[in-house]
């Protein structure tokens, strides 16, 4: 049976940390979507 | 409260200007269940690739990738599958919660596309000894991940609201002719070396091999887990997002012409 259990861990990083990469840039995207609210709101009373 | 009601966020905030959502606290309470499926699915999935299911004899340990390869793409064409039928809904009615929709399949379809070819690229270098080369099955994926791509850019250039969302409904529909084409290109070409694990393989391809009943059970759930878990929840995220992105412009434009 061939070694490729280095393959396996890099193939399962890539995997996972595209997945999290993907759903810190939409926690991301709502934080700043509650930045923006929080600026508007406030320009709004001024 | 679900989904639908979700997805119905940017007509309220369009129609009424609203800065809130019109789903409320059981939506938002079902969404976090959701997401914690999906996180507990993925373990699932990841206990039975390293532990369940078998090890491949010829392979060796890299085969274990197939269980995430397949299921990404399987959950990629759910995604894109949703696009289309967003796309005809929003022509049909031109309601922009069904644009909302379309926009959160391409988006998460196009993310699980890319594990797809990266998993693919990565089992690739120890079976086949490379990283890439142009076999159908490989161009055809590719040119699905550019298409989607394209439609990200592509719709992100156009500033009228209403062209946006047509142009992008067809374009989301017609795009989803990539992902029959790379569905079905190892079954119908004779020249591919990639292998057709469930079906007959071309006499050429290299790398398949024979799916023992775990095996089968491990790519089962993993292929639920992605299609009808993951999926949706990030959908449904990106379409919470949406929403309030929606509303945010429209507190904008209100404050404007004020």
């Amino acid at each position: 049976m061939p070694e490729t259990t280095n393959f396996l861990i890099l193939g399962l990083t890539v995997s996972l940390g595209t997945l999290g990469l993907y759903v810190f840039s939409l926690y991301w995207r709502f934080i700043n979507v509650r930045r923006d609210r929080a600026t508007l709101a406030s320009l709004i009373e001024e | 409260m679900s989904i639908v009601n979700e997805i119905g966020g940017v007509d309220a905030a369009i129609s009424a200007s609203g800065v809130q959502s019109r789903s409320g606290g059981v939506g938002l309470r079902i969404l976090q269940v959701l997401t914690i499926l999906s996180v507990l699915g993925l373990g699932l999935v990841l206990y039975m690739a390293l532990a369940f299911a078998g090890t491949d004899a010829e392979q060796g340990n890299v085969q274990r990738i197939f269980y995430f390869h397949v299921a990404s793409f399987s959950g990629a064409a759910v995604a894109f599958l949703t696009t289309v039928f967003a796309g005809i809904a929003y022509l049909r009615t031109r309601r922009a919660k069904w644009d909302s929709l379309a926009l959160a399949g391409v988006e998460v379809g196009t993310m699980l596309s890319i594990i797809t070819l990266a998993t693919g690229s990565i089992w690739a270098r120890p079976i086949w000894n490379t990283w890439w080369t142009w076999d159908p099955r490989l161009t055809s994926a590719a040119i699905m991940v550019l298409t989607y791509l394209a439609y990200l850019m592509l719709r992100s250039g156009i500033e009228n609201p209403d062209k946006r969302r047509a142009f992008a409904s067809v374009y989301g529909i017609f795009a989803f002719a990539t992902v029959v084409f790379t569905f079905v290109i190892i079954r119908i070409r004779p020249d591919t070396i990639h292998p057709t694990v469930i079906g007959p393989s071309a006499t050429n391809a290299q790398g398949g091999f024979e799916m023992a009943a775990n095996m089968g059970a491990t790519l089962g759930v993993a292929s639920i887990v992605f299609c009808c878990v993951l999926v949706p929840t990030l959908m449904w995220w990106r379409i919470r997002l949406e929403n309030q992105q929606e509303s945010i412009r429209q507190m904008r434009e209100a404050s404007l012409s004020a």
